[in-house]
């Protein structure tokens, strides 16, 4: 057979490690490093920023796309702060009371300051009226008008009275008083006669009597039922009066507010109508004008305090520019606003003053800067924030209410119309769903800002990146980074982008290693941040995070989990895999075995039977199986059953970076040839042979080197990759040393052909013009034995089909 | 000169007895209220003194009801009904008992010694008779109004007391009553009916600046006539007369003076 020699798929060390030369960043420490004055890497979501909030057309909200730690609000924040400085300062707004309909409060639009302002006046207006109203009241001259009144309905009173008896009296008639009301009756003489002494008075005289003394009856009847009249004038006249007094008192105070607000045609209905109701209120006025109690210990007064105020919804008094608000918490009461209620004596009462304003109200006329998922994950705050918006106002109704959990009458507030713009930070994936699903959505947020993981590494963008980082060190006061501590930095950006060839765009993470490195200076009694520092920054954080790998690794050590490093084996193979713990990734090697016996053309995949294989890692078997059937098995029926498994495996097994190790092992199985295991594999296959790039590729490698070393390098260890993702490589020191002195290597291939020459060490083989493969090569054994199946196959079935015949004869 | 005239003014004022009581008030009048009995009270408490409370049956009613075609005609509702000898008892007995309850309660409430009478007589000579023993009589005024000023803590400058003072102990104890009025917080107005200049500076050195607005006015004699002017003009919150003046004393003067007055009248024998 012939012999392959591997060494011709090795990668050199300068190709596992995209370093940093430290020598051309041209600086020594980042205290020579001008701050970041633009973005970095970020030249689409910028531009799309800018346009997003430079245009004023409805419908332009921002979504803002990307994942968490890339800096989104900080540049939203950077941008928005620039731009607001020239902004209009937009109005504040107020609720005040409606005196027609209380449970409608209107809502009032005044210039930024004036709400407050007059929130005080109004304040003021009321203490001083409080004050004046009862002085007036007990004045002179009030005092004395009520006398007149008085004195008048008195005078009327005795003057009917006084003329009756005068009438009575030159009638010999005399008006007494009894307990209940009055009596009359003859005299004579200033006495009273008696019964006898009428009883001898002559007939005539006595029914003249009687009719004169009728006479004055029905006139004091006449006069009694007057008096209720006269009194009920009098009540009017009185009532007139304190409406005049108080119209008067009123008038002198609430002319100063007039004039003050002469130009707002609200204010000034507003104060007509607190005008008009304290005149007809009056009374209230008086009596507790000169209550003793305090107004924090008096409902009454407090209540009637209350019906006057001014609740200032939005005070832009010390605003500058555009508002800029960041909304952390986006439920529905925080962005629509809410209706308070109090408890009193068992009962919910609320009132316009406990209306409070939402996140929308302060951002009126300015911008609204909130995350996504949070808003998406609170009840009703999404409808409630589109609703606000393509009605151009907010409109405040009570959750509560809506939901019909509460019956109580509560406010129906005026709308406030809103001008806004919106702009929501997520990730990429909520994005496009809400694009898909939400057609308010796209009507609502027309701007995607489409923010980068990474940008490309050149010796330009490495010094941006450097000033960055200098930009970042001195934000938050940390130690200055000297250039190998930078150098090392932006190797690990590097790193964390999967790519030799890309940096990171992760400022959460990048800050992370710099506050870490900082420590670790200040620990190590440095001034300066170094590569060490930074180091060691690096090595504590996977050691703080590695607990479960290195239980992993040591299952694997003690041969818990059977994983072989050395020797060879038929249909069984070294896979790779990566775990995803949180931010922590590590690479753990595992068993993946095949069978291939007599069969139909079913290649099963066992995960998948038992539910443990996900849709990507199924897709990957079924691959395999077409490649084995397009490659070896186009003129004739395929006959093997095959089955392949991740031994040892008791979880979920999804994507397809294995399905190169499981063709491996499946060819393997066919052509009875065994596979090194001193290496492992990774790398995804598509149905024509070629291999595929995966992720992880730095962390699986380092994965299978972390095993191979504790267990002692041998030399012939290694770890094959798929060529695409050489280019991702930035591996660990130690790995690159170990590939410098030949003690592992790393092997980047194309096809499965130069994975199993890897594996095998015998030569793939290529297809003759027959459409035959070399008999001593993997392929021609593979190809050999499938037809020896399909020849077994054949022969069952024309037994099968002969028992058949005979019995049907038989 | 003056000062001595003035001490010797204080000595003599000092040897007179012008100490009060005993107070009667006549509670049967049309007039008599709540408020006005608590001014009694007041007064009584204020000065120590026992109060008697005395309702009158009139007679002169009474020999009304009798006649056989009498009628009353209720105050609030103008109805008219009968009304006999009979039913006007029942109604007076019932009137002095409801206000000699409010009476006696708030008596009880200040401690002061409270004693009640029921007279049947005319009424005018009725209380006089009655009070022969009493310092003090509080009268009420004819008029059954809504306006009447009958509480002594009223009396301010456009109601003042309105005193008759000629240096006799009726006066002196006229003074006295106004100076038990002192525990009150607001200042109280008085208009004095003085009949000579010693008169006068006797007011005006009895009753202090810091708690007394005095006016003087100088009068020759004491005439009801003038009286009921000044009560027309003046409008005072309550008069206080000495009863020694033989006019008061008779029936029908009395009877127009309370017919004129919108406020308490306190007798001062």
């Amino acid at each position: 057979m012939a012999t392959v020699d591997k060494q011709q798929y090795a990668l050199p060390k300068s190709e596992l490690y995209h370093a940093c030369d430290t020598s051309t960043l041209g600086f020594k420490t980042t205290d020579e490093l001008g701050d970041m004055v633009e973005s970095i890497g970020q030249p689409r979501a910028l531009e799309a920023l800018k346009f997003g909030i430079g245009i004023q057309h409805e419908g332009y909200n921002l979504y803002v796309a990307g994942s968490t730690g890339l800096g989104k609000h900080t540049m939203v924040k950077r941008l928005l702060d620039t731009k607001v400085i020239d902004s209009p300062v937009p109005a504040d707004w107020c609720y005040v009371n409606n005196f027609e309909h209380y449970h409608k409060p209107i809502a009032m639009e005044l210039p930024a300051g004036y709400a407050n302002m007059l929130s005080h006046d109004m304040d003021q207006l009321i203490d001083d009226l409080l004050a004046a109203i009862p002085s007036v009241f007990e004045g002179d001259e009030y005092r004395t008008r009520v006398q007149e009144i008085n004195d008048e309905l008195a005078e009327k009173e005795e003057g009917v009275f006084a003329q009756i008896s005068e009438v009575a009296a030159t009638k010999n008639i005399v008006l007494m008083r009894t307990p209940t009301g009055y009596t009359i009756g003859p005299k004579k003489k200033d006495k009273i006669l008696s019964p006898e002494e009428f009883d001898k008075l002559p007939e005539r005289e006595q029914a003249k009597i009687r009719a004169e003394t009728s006479e004055i009856e029905d006139e004091i009847k006449k006069a009694i039922r007057q008096i209720p009249v006269w009194a009920k004038e009098s009540r009017g006249k009185i009532k007139e009066l304190n409406r005049e007094i108080s119209q008067i008192t009123v008038d002198q105070f609430i002319a100063d507010l007039q004039n003050k607000y002469h130009e707002y045609p609200q204010v000034l209905a507003f104060l007509d109508a607190v005008n008009e109701d304290i005149v007809n209120n009056v009374e209230e006025f008086r009596k507790h004008g000169s209550a003793e109690l305090p107004v924090e210990e008096n409902p009454s007064l407090a209540g009637l305090i209350t019906q006057y105020q001014v609740n200032v919804l939005v005070d832009n008094s010390n605003v500058k520019g555009a508002p800029v608000i960041y909304e952390g918490n986006p439920s529905y009461n925080n962005l629509m606003g809410r209706i308070e209620h109090q408890a009193q004596l068992g009962t919910l009462l609320t009132n316009f003053t406990l209306i409070k304003p939402g996140a929308l109200h302060r951002a009126n006329g300015g911008y609204l800067v909130m995350d996504a998922r949070k808003i998406l994950l609170s009840p009703f705050a999404w409808e409630g924030l589109k609703r606000a918006l393509l009605a151009h106002e907010i409109r405040m109704e009570s959750l509560e209410q809506m939901i019909s959990i509460a019956s109580t009458i509560s406010l129906e507030p005026e709308p406030i119309p809103i001008d806004v713009k919106v702009v929501l930070t997520g990730d990429r994936m909520l994005y496009y769903l809400l694009k898909e699903y939400d057609p308010e959505f796209n009507q609502l947020f027309k701007v995607a800002a489409d923010f980068a993981e990474d940008f490309d590494r050149s010796p330009e963008s490495t010094q941006l990146y450097a000033k960055w980082i200098a930009s970042l060190q001195r934000e938050h006061q940390l130690k200055p980074i000297d250039a190998s501590g930078v150098g090392r930095i932006i190797e690990a950006c590097a790193r964390k982008a999967e790519d030799s060839e890309k940096l990171s765009l992760h400022m959460g993470n990048l800050l992370d290693l710099l506050r870490e490195s900082d420590y670790w200076a200040s620990e190590n009694g440095h001034a300066l941040v170094g590569c060490e520092d930074v180091q060691q920054a690096i090595n504590t954080r996977i050691q703080r995070l590695d607990q479960i790998r290195e239980r992993m690794h040591e299952q694997i050590l003690r041969d818990i989990y059977l994983l072989e490093t050395t020797g060879s084996k038929v249909a069984q193979i070294n896979a790779l895999s990566v775990i995803q713990m949180g931010d922590y990734a590590f690479g753990r090697p595992s068993r993946v075995t095949a069978t291939a016996r007599l069969g139909a053309g079913k290649v099963i995949d066992i995960e998948r039977e038992v539910k443990l294989g996900g849709a990507l890692h199924s897709k990957g078997v079924l691959i395999i199986s077409s490649y084995l059937a397009g490659r070896y098995a186009k003129d004739q029926p395929l006959s093997l059953s095959a089955s392949l498994v991740f031994e040892q495996s008791y979880g979920q097994i999804e994507g397809d970076s294995a399905s190169a190790a499981e063709l491996c092992a499946l060819l393997s199985a066919l052509a009875d040839i065994p596979l090194a295991q001193s290496l492992a594999i990774t790398g995804s296959v598509n149905q024509h042979g070629q291999i595929q790039a995966i992720g992880g590729v730095n962390e699986k490698v380092e994965g299978f080197f972390d095993i191979c070393k504790a267990r002692g390098l041998t030399g012939d260890q290694g770890v094959i990759i798929p060529a695409a993702n050489a280019t991702h490589l930035m591996l660990r020191s130690d790995v690159a040393e170990a590939v410098e002195q030949q003690r592992f290597a790393i092997y980047a291939i194309d096809t499965i052909d130069d994975a199993m020459e890897i594996l095998t060490g015998i030569e793939a083989g290529e297809l003759d013009t027959q459409g035959e493969y070399p008999a001593a090569t993997v392929n021609g054994r593979v190809q050999k034995r499938l037809q020896e199946l399909t020849k077994i196959r054949a022969q069952y079935s024309a037994s099968a089909q002969a028992e058949s015949r005979d019995s049907e004869d038989g | 000169m003056l000062l001595r005239k003035r001490n010797h003014v204080t000595q003599k004022m000092a040897d007179m007895d012008t100490s009060i009581k005993r107070i009667i008030i006549n509670v049967d009048s049309g007039s008599i209220s709540v408020s006005s009995m608590e001014s009694a009270v007041v007064l009584a408490s204020r000065l120590q003194a026992n109060l008697c409370g005395l309702f009158i049956e009139d007679t002169e009613l009474l020999q009304l009801a009798n006649l056989p075609f009498t009628r009353e005609i209720t105050l609030h509702t103008a109805h008219s009904r009968e009304l006999s000898s009979r039913s006007i008892e029942r109604n007076l007995l019932a009137r002095a008992a409801e206000v000699r309850e409010s009476l006696q309660a708030l008596a009880e409430m200040s401690n002061v010694g409270f004693s009640f009478r029921t007279v049947r007589g005319p009424r005018l000579e009725s209380v006089f008779k009655e009070a022969e023993e009493y310092q003090l009589i509080l009268m009420m005024p004819t008029k059954r109004l809504t306006n009447l000023r009958h509480h002594a803590a009223l009396a301010d400058r456009r109601h003042p007391v309105v005193i008759f003072y000629d240096g006799s102990v009726q006066s002196k104890r006229a003074i006295a009553v106004i100076k038990s009025m002192n525990n009150d917080p607001s200042i109280k107005h008085v208009l004095a009916l003085t009949t000579s200049q010693s008169a006068e500076e006797e007011v005006l050195q009895e009753l202090p600046e810091q708690h007394f607005n005095v006016r003087c006015i100088s009068i020759e004699d004491f005439s009801i006539e003038d009286i009921i002017k000044l009560a027309r003009i003046q409008t005072p919150g309550l008069m206080i007369l000495p009863i020694e003046n033989s006019l008061l004393k008779q029936g029908p003067q009395l009877r127009r003076l309370l017919d004129a007055l919108s406020c308490m009248l306190i007798l001062v024998r």
